[in-house]
């Protein structure tokens, strides 16, 4: 009995905090995807708690907010989950009268396919694939997809084991649509990667960073975020984002239909939008920002000229959103494998 | 007996919810597939379109939910040449990294169970130790060394560098620069009997060890030479511990996806990896437990074949002795 006492004693403590003696907000993020001083200084000047948890796929994250077991106020998901997740009655449309920073984003970066209205999302950072390369191994810098066709660099060439992304280029390379679902498309890319196996040394994914780190291969498919990296680590590295236009990707700020506290997460959206704020978590961060008063701060011309952020306009032009494919994600899947299968 | 029977309550609850249940799942979605939900398009009266549910339920919403339903889809799809022909790979890479276990591993476990072998524990430590450091740190080491910008090659390039007549001999012969020694079926086999080489050392080892001492001394002084007693008592004898070991390499050989991936460079993909896709990148679930229950299958009526084999070993032993 006495026990007992004891323990509804704690449990009370233990959720006095939860009851409202501070006002919180939890955030959900990709994991080391913000400057953590962000968060405190978030904390100082609004007084509100920050309780911040991370994932590591766009799935996890959507699994949980699905179940809805869990209340977030904040999130952080991809365009094509952005897109699924509006489909799917999970988000809230935000009010813009309470998010004064938003005139710092660049708005060519809103309304993209996945958010058509600009209603659901503020957008976080951005990039692209690209192909990075070794200036000291290739006799002359890409500038086309068709490099990864090149037979100078047989056993020499890095891809992606990702189906979505590298059946993305293949799609792009043949000329069609890079949400095409057409099978007769598909199987176009199917055998142009078919063709171009017995010149890929490797389909990577993380380990592309320490091998092209290493010198390991001379050009690989990459993600700028993960050029940005290597390039840092290496001066022999280089990236483009080839002339015939690539996968442009999107990571967007939303609050998820269920929040507690809209308010809190309003206060913190505008927050991540302010110039000074944004321009520290892009230092840390490392990817390409729509933010312009961020990249005013932190000096145009230093910003763009690395080509991870600055891809010729004429380029991005040509750079496409993966779409949420729903059921045909599976064809896809299909294809890959038979793609890696061949042998 | 009621105190006994106690006992058993812990490992049985264990067995229930982390054995018997997950097995039933497995089952369960392996049989079924997702399909959307139906409805029907209709007008409300204000004239507005709407979507109705089977079970009567309206929204103003196209709906999006999916639904399990019983099916065999997933099976006709396991059996495309796709996936079969993986299987067939996996099986055959899974037999030969087992066979290579075994013709290291025996002469290993025989010459550590010799009577004039000096400090088995020792040894027997050395071979263990390794197995204590975890399997990715190992394959990573593997591909460091083995890698076109690895140690082995920049070794042979020295090499070449300091003795010109190598160098010549090796281009003469059309290798490359680098010699590429990852990313090809080998690698992987190498990095697979590299990992599971102690799981077979270990069990025939522990059985030539039992093995009565008395019976080679018999032998011997009935006249049979030292490769006639090794071939009618010692090997007869470890035949338990080298099926066990078949089993103890086979079946984590043909389930494996991550020393495939490191070492084969994703271009060797076995059907460990196509699992493991469904349930990451692709997220089918269902496809992805039909095909765990297809490797289930298999490895049964593999261990099921190895069971009757020492079944009817035993049979014949108790013959002979007789």
């Amino acid at each position: 009995m006495k026990k007992t006492i004891w323990l509804a004693l704690t449990l009370a403590l233990l959720s006095l905090p939860l009851a409202g003696l501070a006002e919180s907000i939890s955030v959900y993020n990709w994991g080391d995807y913000i400057e953590p001083q962000v968060l405190e200084i978030f904390e100082q000047e609004t007084g509100i708690e920050v309780i911040y948890e991370t994932f590591e796929t766009n799935e996890d994250m959507y699994a949980k907010i699905a179940m809805g077991g869990s209340s977030y106020d904040v999130i952080i998901p991809s365009d094509y989950m952005v897109e699924r997740m509006i489909q799917e009655g999970l988000l809230q449309k935000i009010n813009w009268d309470n998010i004064p920073n938003i005139a710092n984003i660049d708005p060519r970066f809103l309304h993209e396919s996945y958010d058509p209205d600009a209603a659901y999302s503020v957008p976080y950072t951005w990039g692209t694939m690209g192909i990075l390369y070794n200036t000291q191994m290739v006799d002359e810098a890409p500038t086309s997809w068709q490099t990864l066709m090149d037979e100078t660099y047989t056993m020499d060439m890095l891809m992606l084991n990702s189906p979505r992304d590298t059946l993305g280029i293949a799609l792009i390379m043949c000329g069609h649509d890079i949400n095409s679902t057409d099978p007769a498309d598909l199987e176009d890319a199917k055998n142009l990667l078919i063709e171009q196996k017995p010149m890929v040394l490797a389909y990577v994914v993380d380990e592309v960073k320490d091998k092209m780190i290493a010198g390991e291969a001379s050009v690989a498919l990459v993600w700028s975020g993960d050029a940005t990296f290597c390039m840092s680590e290496s001066d022999e590295l280089d990236y483009v984002v080839p002339q015939e236009g690539s996968n442009i990707f999107y990571d967007s700020i939303c609050i998820p239909a269920n929040a507690r506290n809209v308010s809190g997460a309003e206060k913190f959206i505008d927050f991540l939008c302010r110039a000074d704020i944004a321009a520290m978590n892009y230092e840390y961060v490392g990817y390409a920002i729509p933010n312009t008063a961020a990249i005013e701060l932190l000096g145009e011309e230093e910003y763009n000229a690395s080509p991870v952020n600055n891809p010729p306009q004429e380029v991005l032009d040509k750079c496409q959103v993966f779409q949420y494919l729903g059921e045909d994600t599976r064809l896809y899947d299909q294809v890959w494998t038979e793609v890696i299968s061949e042998f | 007996m009621g105190k006994n029977k106690a006992l058993v309550v812990p490992f049985a609850l264990w067995a229930v919810i982390f054995i018997v249940v997950p097995l039933c799942l497995i089952v369960w979605y392996g049989v079924t597939v997702e399909v959307p939900v139906a409805y029907t398009e209709i007008t409300l009266e204000d004239g507005t379109p709407a979507y109705q549910l089977e079970d009567g339920t309206v929204t103003a919403e196209r709906p999006w939910q999916k639904k399990a339903v019983v099916s065999f889809d997933n099976f006709r799809r396991m059996l495309e040449p796709t996936y079969l022909k993986l299987l067939v790979r996996s099986l055959r890479i899974a037999l030969i990294t087992t066979l290579i276990c075994l013709l290291l591993g025996y002469p290993v476990a025989l010459i550590l169970s010799g009577r004039d072998f000096k400090h088995p524990a020792l040894w027997l430590m050395l071979i263990i130790l390794p197995m204590w450091m975890n399997f990715l740190l190992r394959t990573y080491s593997w591909m460091s060394i083995l890698e076109n910008s690895g140690i082995l090659n920049s070794w042979i390039s020295a090499l070449r560098e300091a003795v010109p007549a190598i160098d010549t001999w090796l281009t003469d012969r059309g290798v490359g620069k680098r010699i590429i020694f990852l990313y090809n079926e080998n690698a992987v086999i190498l990095g697979m009997v590299y990992n599971y080489l102690s799981f077979m050392i270990m069990p025939i080892y522990t059985v030539i060890e039992k093995t009565d001492r008395s019976l080679l001394e018999a032998a011997a002084d009935l006249g049979a030479s030292p490769v006639k007693s090794f071939l009618r008592v010692t090997l007869p004898y470890s035949l338990p511990g080298v099926l066990e070991g078949v089993t103890m390499v086979f079946v984590p050989a043909v389930t494996t996806f991550v020393i495939s991936q490191l070492m084969g460079g994703g271009k060797v993909p076995l059907i460990g990896d196509i699992i493991q896709n469904q349930f990451g990148k692709s997220s089918d679930w269902h496809f992805g437990a039909t095909l765990s229950l297809l490797v289930m299958v298999v490895v049964l009526a593999f261990m099921g074949a190895l069971r009757h084999m020492d079944r009817e070993d035993e049979a014949r032993k108790e013959v002979r002795i007789l």
